[in-house]
């Protein structure tokens, strides 16, 4: 999957969570997104995860602030899936 | 692990310890968690203090019963210490990770100099309505909901002995808030937050300041606070160093 690919199914995703009206970059973090609150950034997580079909560990969770970081790790599983 | 490391976490459960003297929230120590849960959801609402021994067969059951009944809080903290035991144990029990606080401290014999007020500014404890209501405003708009946070609580929270909270005050108005917990063994540092329309313009930095000088000249106990990503440079700034990490879960109650 390219990382366009990842980008788009992340916008699907961010879409269903915090409002359709929601406009996404990869450089868009939680304070640009007013609803990205603790239990939002936990949904959007678990359905990325399941999207995706990956699993995060802790430090990687800690260390997402923005959604070019999910792209970042599910490449970077991609990679080691392949 | 040295004292500074485990009175980074032994302050912090201690401080949610306190709550147990107050009236109207419910805490719960069980063996390997504490829980401090109120039923008019006031703050704190969390899982905390648990130790490896909760993944235990006979642990595990009455923890699942409890999260699937909801009777229990949202969120759970674990410490750095047993975080690969605990988080697993956590996350199949529907917690997710979202966050994580750095440890920091500065250890005793660290020399703090009394920072110069500007004649403007004022650090004061809170003893008088007026600035408990101020110290409120700046808590409840930058960390925690109105509705959690109400004056009850604090008033019930600065009665306790070893807890002092203090306001800073930038031209007559409460700008920056700090709540100071001595356990004995170290002083922690609590509910720093400085007023949205004045950030970034060093207030918390006197205030944090003003409060190490005060507790290095009372106590040789290390001083410990346990810092957002947001607030980690600040605290470095002042001499604080990280030690550990404390992460926070919440539980995904919803169906996706």
């Amino acid at each position: 999957m390219t990382r366009e690919q990842i980008f788009t199914k992340i916008e699907a995703i961010s879409k269903k969570i915090f409002g359709e009206g929601t406009i996404i970059t990869e450089a868009t973090s939680s304070s640009d997104i007013d609803k990205w609150d603790s239990m939002n950034h936990v949904i959007l997580i678990s359905t990325i995860e399941k999207e995706f079909a990956v699993t995060f560990d802790i430090m990687e969770i800690i260390g997402i602030t923005k959604f070019g970081d999910f792209i970042d790790l599910i490449e970077k599983k991609q990679i080691q899936c392949s | 692990m040295n004292s500074i490391e485990k009175e980074i976490g032994n302050n912090l459960y201690e401080f949610y310890d306190q709550f147990l003297q107050i009236k109207g929230i419910y805490s719960e120590r069980k063996d390997h968690w504490s829980v401090i849960r109120n039923i008019q959801g006031a703050w704190p609402r969390i899982i905390y203090r648990i130790d490896t021994e909760i993944i235990k067969p006979e642990s595990t059951g009455i923890f699942s019963e409890k999260i699937n009944s909801g009777t229990y809080p949202e969120i759970a903290i674990a410490s750095e210490d047993n975080i690969q035991q605990v988080d697993p144990f956590l996350r199949s029990n529907g917690f997710y990770p979202f966050s994580a606080w750095n440890g920091m401290g500065i250890s005793n014999g660290k020399i703090i100099k009394d920072p110069d007020l500007p004649e403007y500014i004022e650090v004061v404890k809170l003893e008088c309505s007026a600035d408990i209501e101020q110290w409120l405003k700046v808590v409840t708009s930058q960390l925690i909901s109105p509705a959690r946070l109400e004056k009850i609580l604090l008033d019930s929270l600065i009665a306790i002995p070893n807890i002092e909270a203090y306001l800073l005050k930038y031209k007559g108005v409460g700008v920056s808030t700090i709540l100071v917990f001595s356990s004995g063994n170290s002083t922690g540092l609590y509910l720093i937050a400085t007023d949205k329309s004045v950030q970034r313009q060093g207030f918390a930095r006197i205030l944090v300041q003003k409060i190490l000088f005060q507790e290095t000249q009372k106590s040789i106990n290390p001083i410990i606070l346990h810092a957002t990503p947001k607030g980690e440079a600040l605290y470095s700034k002042l001499g604080f160093k990280p030690f550990n990490q404390f992460f926070l879960y919440r539980y995904l109650n919803t169906q996706l």
